[in-house]
């Protein structure tokens, strides 16, 4: 079997065609692992588009299986197509893998690895978007916005910027009225992880007696959050 | 709830919380039924909370692009740093790395390009399972056992053909489903295990056609092959459990749901 070295004068002869022919024969011993290797450094390294698209050819069915992994269920990932995510994927690779990391790579599983943490990252962006649009659906928001890559204009990202500033003020202000640290996790586990009391004494089981605590001391949490005035200002922005 | 003078702060907060998640509590409707003036003031704190969770939402949370990062050691130590701080607060953040570090594991990269292989095969029977159409994955049945002669005269094994002192557990087994038929044949090892063999009969050709094995016991380990050019397969070396196997067909995935090899 041609290891990824021994092989590279031969392959460096072989049409893309003829690279990519060797590549989809998948082997058990894989022998052909070379002629991958060989298609992915000729698209990384010297940016042949053709190559680029003999890898998208080649491993689309195989993204799609590993977005697949992360949640079979089409509505937990949202409004993005199949064919859109998979492209996200592709797209997040070609601008972060490499010749530097291409050097670092060992192996054609080393370089599939990387792709595949692109496939798991970008169905973990969809479902993070999903669940902020179901936030603004219990909201009753009617605008709910498109958190599609096209949408990443210098407008858009100004507007996530002013988000965040407003949420960092928002934070300390709500802050401001735990008395303690129990009181701050319930919050911040409440409010900006969304997660229910149950769920919380599931992270902090030796912290509260049972999730019939956290709901009163959230209580108790929200009735001096009604009495701030500054909170009622902000939200009021 | 009777006493027609109790206030929203009379009723457990838990209850009011469930009602909220939309859990059914009856007496919680009768009250806001019976108490119209409660339930506005329930509602409205309801929303401002609502609207306060939807502002903060995971506003201190890293990008994923950053956790991927992270993942593959490639912050910067004053990164690492923040990012480690704020996986110590955040459990979606933890999850969502956790969930990176099992599905795209960075050990042992240089090795087990077929582990991948069967990982991905296992991801997509998971993705067909999921789906709708459960035709999609049908069940071969098994059929008349045939004779020893006609069962192994086209399978490759050691001996060809079944001697009396073989077990009739392991007998050859015809399974079909539509125009589809598997024939296999489970013999003793010299080494370890059991050895499987098989042919993919198809109207049309059964080369290449992916076979996964799944142990029932699952610290065995999974197992992957491939249909060669007339059909025929093999599983080698089989630790002794019960399995199921599943051959991926163009249209369909074929399983066979028990396969003893105790």
């Amino acid at each position: 079997m041609a290891t990824i070295g021994q092989a590279a004068s031969t392959l460096e002869v072989l049409t893309p065609l003829q690279l990519h022919n060797a590549c989809k024969e998948r082997k058990p011993d894989n022998s052909h692992e070379p002629f991958c290797f060989e298609i992915f450094r000729r698209a990384i390294v010297e940016k042949s588009e053709y190559c680029w698209s003999l890898v998208y050819q080649q491993y689309e069915r195989l993204v799609y299986d590993w977005i697949s992994e992360v949640s079979y269920d089409a509505y937990d990932l949202g409004n993005e197509t199949q064919h859109a995510l998979v492209t996200t994927v592709f797209a997040t690779f070609w601008r972060a893998f490499d010749g530097e990391k291409l050097a670092k790579a060992v192996s054609l599983a080393h370089i599939l690895a990387y792709l595949k943490s692109c496939a798991v990252t970008t169905a973990l962006q969809a479902r993070r978007t999903q669940r902020k649009q179901k936030l603004d659906i219990e909201f009753d928001d009617a605008k709910i916005k498109e958190f599609s890559s096209e949408s990443r204009n210098p407008a858009y990202v100004s507007q996530i910027v002013e988000e965040t500033e407003f949420a960092q003020r928002l934070w300390k202000t709500v802050e401001s009225v735990c008395r303690d640290d129990r009181e701050r996790k319930i919050v911040w586990l409440s409010f900006v992880s969304d997660c229910t009391p149950e769920k919380i004494q599931t992270i902090h089981p030796g912290l509260f007696v049972d999730s019939k605590e956290i709901s009163e001391i959230r209580r108790s949490l929200k009735n001096r959050l009604l009495r701030n005035h500054e909170l009622r200002t902000l939200l009021e922005e | 709830m009777q006493n027609s003078e109790m206030g929203l702060s009379d009723i457990p907060a838990w209850e009011l919380d469930a009602y909220a998640d939309g859990a059914n509590v009856p007496h919680i409707a009768q009250y806001f039924a019976s108490h119209p003036d409660s339930y506005n003031q329930w509602l409205t704190e309801t929303r401002l909370f609502t609207s306060l969770k939807k502002s903060l939402f995971r506003f201190e949370c890293s990008s994923l692009e950053t956790l991927q990062h992270y993942h593959w050691q490639a912050l910067s130590s004053h990164e690492r740093e923040r990012v480690e701080k704020h996986l110590q607060l955040c459990p979606l953040c933890t999850e969502e790395l956790a969930t990176l570090r099992r599905l795209a594991p960075i050990d042992n990269l240089a090795t087990h390009p077929h582990a991948t292989w069967i990982a991905q095969l296992k991801a997509r029977l998971a993705r067909l399972k999921a789906q709708l159409d459960d035709t999609l994955v049908v069940v071969a049945s098994l059929v008349t056992l045939p004779t020893s002669e006609l069962a192994t005269a086209n399978l490759r094994s050691d001996t060809g053909y079944l001697k009396e002192s073989d077990d009739l557990r392991f007998s050859p087994k015809i399974y079909e489903y539509e125009e589809t038929t598997v024939l296999i044949t489970v013999q003793h090892s010299e080494t370890s295990g059991k050895n499987i063999y098989g042919q993919l009969l198809l109207p049309f050709d059964a080369e290449s056609y992916d076979l996964l094995l799944l142990p029932r016991n699952p610290t065995q380990q999974d197992l992957a092959t491939r249909t060669d050019s007339v059909g025929k397969f093999e599983f080698l070396s089989v630790a002794e459990d019960d399995y199921e196997m599943y051959i991926f067909l163009h249209d369909k995935t074929l399983v066979i749901s028990r396969l003893s090899l105790v």
